[in-house]
Parts: structure tokens; sequence; C-alpha cells
């Protein structure tokens, strides 16, 4: 039967190769949207975490109202207040950094986690000067976080643990100062305090609100100039998936009175973007398989009209109506198969020569996910709408009676 | 054993029903070579569909070296057309993708004996004046060459019985004798009983029965020595 299913397939040359066609655009189709909506999701994603980390544990800042003084002046009495309070309570440090860091050993999907002190001074050189958030780090539990030694153009992240007062800075902060690495700028305290630092690294991450706003060092160092001795502001965490990080994020959130974020929670408009994103992808993948489905089962109903004679002689040499039905099934496969795999060939291709067009950020060229499972399942797409719209026609000539036919034909 | 017993087959169609057979009773030893004749819309082709177990009897039971081929489970049917019954309609019905070759192979693929089938079916193409087609593709053969393939076909599995329903009616007098002159050889060489549906009166006078039919009726069994109970006649 195998044998007269490739026969019929390469009998009917024109249909065959159109519908493979079909099938070929349809695969490399899902591959090359997916691989653009997922390779920029995957962009944005790596450039937040890049900077946020999956999960970041910072200080809550509180809002006074009633209840915060409730059973404090006059326990278990009711108050009312003539003026209710009200303000905010800032604060700079966590709750209880000892007890996070044992919460995080413990804790199976945490790879690294790196604590810091943030804080906002005012970098100035000459007559320039601007704020600049100053970012105290580990560097060696750091690096084990985010990937933003990635963005290191000049010097590395290293170099600034390797004394006092180095600072690691954005290329385009750098030269909107003045400045060159290896040069000193002033690092003024909101308190009026002025230190010099060192530039010994540059990054640039070709994101303007990153490269011109944040600069680095030690953690020492910041806590040093910001007089905030033994002080830490947050903790930023990295999982093992990074699809966990909301989840992980509310789950530790109950466990404290810390702000628990993860990046896409504490980044709401990203987060509905790439939601938004999915829904169109897979809204897509729905089109396309309706299509392929839609075209398998025209034709292969059609090539069941036409083997009417066909099918019923096959009947009266003993064929089952199993056997009728894998003839047709069969034919499904094999395009749903051969159109897959060179869909994944073609897709590949494509994504690949796309992926060379010249775009101005990050990388330099079209952000492209080579994911394996956008292939699997453009592969995948394929083949289970050819065999499903293959079916309905294959069980009608299953169903046909080779004695109606033989009748009616003679 | 007998090739076939009919017991009381009653066909009939539609509703109100019409029936097309009416009570047929006959046995066929193994062997014979039986001529089914009778004018047209007498119920020909419905007996040797209902007989063959190609179409369901409203009535009766048809017998196939004992079997009572319409109680036979689905897939023992199957194997049973496969490898005991053979099938020539007026229509040859063969596969315009498959060579003449490939496509008298085509019941051995059933249980992938076509190799073992090949010297076979490469006799029956020698034997039946059909070398020159080995290779050629229905379209591309006379209308007598690819009802002697389909003959041919309905052969390769050496069956028991071969039913053939008017295999001569689309061909000319020289054709029709080259199809006839297969049966004669087969009937006689390998002792394959054959059903034959045919409007030819010749035909019919060289087999060696012949059972008339009239109003789904049978009206005359030459082998048992002319008209019976002097119905229709
Ligand atoms: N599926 C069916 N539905 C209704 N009536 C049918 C059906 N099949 C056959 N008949 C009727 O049964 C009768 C016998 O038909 P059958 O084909 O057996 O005749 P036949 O003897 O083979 O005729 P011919 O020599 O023309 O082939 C006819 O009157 C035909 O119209
Ligand atoms: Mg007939």
């Amino acid at each position: 039967m195998l044998y007269l299913a490739i026969r019929h397939l390469v009998n009917r040359p024109h249909q065959t190769i159109l519908t493979f066609i079909g099938l070929i655009l349809g695969a490399a189709g899902y591959i090359v949207f997916s691989g653009l909506q997922i390779g920029y999701s995957d962009y944005v994603v790596d450039r937040l975490v890049n900077v946020d980390a999956y999960v970041r544990i910072s200080p809550r800042d509180s809002i006074i109202n009633d209840d915060t003084f409730k059973d404090i002046f006059f326990p278990g009495t009711a108050v009312r207040w003539i003026r209710p309070p009200s303000g905010r309570v800032y604060n700079s440090y966590l709750s209880n950094i000892q007890g996070w860091f044992e919460r995080l050993k413990a804790e199976p999907d945490v790879v690294a986690y790196s604590p810091q002190l943030i804080r906002e001074v005012i970098f100035s050189n000459g007559k320039f000067s601007y704020p600049v958030r100053l970012v105290g780090i580990n560097t060696a539990t750091q690096r084990k976080v985010t990937n933003m030694e990635r963005d290191i153009v000049e010097g590395s992240l290293e170099d600034i643990s390797r004394g006092d007062s180095l600072v690691l800075i954005g290329r385009d902060l750098m030269k909107r100062l003045g400045a060159h690495q290896f040069g000193t700028v002033n690092v003024i305290n909101p308190d009026g305090s002025v230190y010099q630092a060192k530039i010994v690294s540059v990054y640039h991450t070709g994101i303007k609100e990153i490269d011109y706003r944040f600069a680095y060092s030690s953690l020492s160092t910041v806590q040093k100039i910001t007089r905030s001795p033994g002080e830490i502001s947050s903790i930023v965490v990295r999982l093992a998936d990074v699809n966990a990080s909301a989840a992980t994020a509310t789950r530790w959130q109950l466990l404290s009175s810390d702000k628990v974020e993860s990046w896409d929670q504490s980044k709401e408009d990203i987060r509905v973007t790439l939601k938004t994103q999915g829904i169109v992808r897979n809204a897509t993948t729905f089109t396309i398989m309706l299509i392929i489905a839609f075209g398998i089962y025209n034709i292969l109903n059609m090539v069941v009209n036409q083997k009417k004679r066909e099918i019923a002689i096959l009947r009266s040499l003993g064929f089952s109506e199993r056997e009728t039905i894998f003839l047709f099934l069969v034919q499904g496969i094999i395009l749903g198969m051969g159109g897959g795999l060179f869909g994944m060939l073609v897709g590949g291709v494509a994504c690949h020569y796309i992926e060379q067009i010249k775009i101005g950020v990050g990388s330099g060229h079209m952000p492209m996910s080579w994911d394996t499972a956008i292939y699997l399942k453009a592969f995948s797409i394929v083949l289970i709408s050819s065999i499903i719209a293959s079916f309905l026609p294959a069980r009608n000539a299953g169903r046909l009676s080779p004695i109606e036919i033989i009748r009616w034909s003679a | 054993m007998n090739a076939i017993d009919c017991i009381g087959l009653m066909k009939s169609f539609g509703d109100p029903p019409t029936e097309v057979l009416r009570s047929i009773s006959f046995s066929v030893k193994e062997g014979e070579f039986v001529a089914i004749t009778g004018r047209s819309g007498s119920g020909k082709s419905t007996l040797l569909y209902v007989m063959s177990g190609l179409d369901d009897p409203t009535a009766g039971e048809a017998r196939l070296f004992g079997e009572n081929i319409h109680g036979l489970e689905k897939n023992r049917l199957h194997r049973f057309r496969n490898l005991r019954m053979g099938f020539v309609f007026q229509f040859h019905y063969l596969i315009p993708e498959l060579t003449a070759l490939d496509n008298i192979l085509m019941p051995a693929r059933k249980y992938r004996r076509e190799k073992e089938k090949r010297p076979r079916a490469l006799d029956f193409l020698s034997q039946f004046e059909l070398e020159h087609c080995t290779a050629k593709y229905p379209s591309q053969m006379s209308g007598g060459e690819q009802q002697r393939v389909a003959v041919a076909r309905a052969l390769l599995m050496e069956p028991d019985i071969l039913f053939a329903d008017e295999p001569t009616g689309n061909l000319d007098s020289v054709n029709g004798e080259k199809v006839l002159r297969i049966f004669e050889k087969i009937n006689r060489e390998h002792r394959t009983t054959i059903m034959l549906v045919t409007h030819e009166m010749d035909f019919a006078a060289r087999a060696a029965r012949e059972i008339h039919l009239m109003d789904g009726r049978i009206v005359y069994d030459r082998a048992q020595g002319g008209v019976l109970n002097g119905a229709g006649r």
C-alpha cells in the first residue's frame, strides 16, 4: 500500500508539488515568524535581566495610615484620630539580610544571588555633571546573576574590585562627561561630600536609559562613599528558569515584608507586550494549521473521489477497509513529513539571512531565536495538521462500499 | 467438497423492496466451469456479487468450500478474497499509476509476497501475449490488453474460484475469444472453478454447465438435465 501511495503522489506531480510548497511555506513561515518574535522577546528579556536580574528583593516603602499605629498607643481600644496620620516611611535597607541569604541558599531553583547597594549620586567632570545611579556590587557573585559582563567594552568587571574607588561606567555617560578610561571623575553625595573615582571599565548596552544612568563600583566603595557602612539595599537573584521568575517572586513575597519583584512584574508594559506577542503567535499557529489542513483535505477528498473505482477493485482483491484508509492517510503523512522537514530547512535558511539584516540596536543585527523547540513545533504543526486533514478523506475511502462503485460504474 | 453452495439466496433492493433474487439454490463442484446467463436485469450480476461475498444477501446463505462467506470475520474474509477468489469485471479497473506488471502484482502486496509472485506474473504476461506491455501503463494499452492484465491480476494468487462478470462485454470478438481461452486453460490446467456471467451464447455453450436466470430465478440448469420445474419456460 505504501508503494501505491507513493505512486499516487508521484503521478499527480502538480498537486503534490503545490501541496508540498504550501506545507513548506507553512512550516518556514512559522519558523521565521516565531524566530523573530521569540528572538525579540529573548532580546528584551535578556536586556531586562541584564540590569534587573530575574528577581530583585528590595526594601518596601510603606505608607503610613490609621493601621500603622493600631494597638501601639492605646492597646485594645478603638482610636479615633482627629487628624489621621499620613506619610511615607523610607526604608533604604533590607529587613533581614541574613535571613534572605539563608533562604536563597536553601532554594533549589536559585542559581545565584548577589547583594547590592544602590545610591543616587552625581558624577561630575569639569563643568559637566549628571545624576547617576551608583550600584555597589560584589563582582564575584554579580557575574553569576546577570549577563552584564557581556556588555563591557573596555576593561573587565573584575577590575572594579581590584581597589578602592574604581568604577564601571557607560560609554555614553563617559563621553558626555568628557572623561576617558583610567581618568577620574568626581562623585558627589546628596549631602554634598565629594569623592574621586577612577574609571577602570566601560560598558555599552545600547539602551540609553541604562548607558547614561548606571555606574557600578564595589560594594565597599559605595558603602564608603555614601557613608552607609555594612548596608545592603537589595539582593538580585538568578533562577534556573527565567519563566518561573514571577511565580517565585510572588511566593517569596508572602514570606517577607520586603518587596520581591520579578523582572516582568516590575515592567508591566513589557510583560503585556510579550503576552500579546504570545497570543499573536498562537493565533498564527492556528491559522497556519487551518490553511494546511484545508488544503490537504480538499486535495485528498478530490483524489478519493477520482479513485473510487480503484478503491473498489482493491477491496475486491482482498484489501481491507483499514488498508484503504492507510493508502490515503499515508499520503498525508508523507506530505506532512516531507513538507515539515523541508520547511525546517527553508525556515532555517530564511532565518539565517534575516538575522544578517543590520539594525542599530543590541548586537547590531536582527534578533533571532534558534531555539530547537520552534523547529520541532513547526514540524509537528505541519505533520499533525496533515494527518488530521487526510484522516477524514481516508476514512471516507475506507467506508466506500466496493459493490456500489462496481455496480454503478460498469 | 463443493466449491459453492447457495442455499435459498434472496436479495431485494429498496423500499418497498423489489426482489432481484428469489430463493436461489444450487451447488457447484470444484473445478466446474459455469456460465450464468439471462436477460439484462435478470439478476446475474447481483447473484455473482452475493455468492462471492461482495454483497450481502437479504436471506439465505452462500458457502464457499464449506465456509459461510457472509459469516466470516472481516479479516478472514479479506484473506479469503485475497488468496482464494479472483474477480474480473466488465470494466478492467486497472490502477492507472501502475505498470501492467505492478498491476498484476498488486494482490501479492497485501502479504508482501510481490517478490515471490513475480515469476508467475511474468509468466502470465508471456502466456497472455502481453510481454510488450510489461512496463506500460494502462493508458498505453488497448482494451483487450487491459482486460487480459486484469485477468492475470485475478489469477495471480492462484485462486480456487474465479468470478467474472461479463469480462468480454467491452471487447471485440477476437479479444473476447482470447480471454475465454485463458479461462478455459486455467480451468483445465489448475481445476480453478469458474463462474462466468456472460451474454455470449457461444461462450455459454462452451461452458460445461449453464445456469440461466429469469427474474431472479434459475429457470434452466444444463448440468441437471435442462429445464427446472418448468418455471418460466
Ligand atoms: N443497488 C440497487 N438498488 C436497486 N436496484 C438494483 C440495485 N442493483 C441492482 N438492482 C436491480 O436489480 C436488477 C438486477 O440487476 P443485475 O445487475 O443483477 O442484472 P444483470 O442480470 O446483471 O443485468 P445486465 O445483464 O444488464 O448486467 C435490475 O433490475 C436492477 O435494476
Ligand atoms: Mg450485470
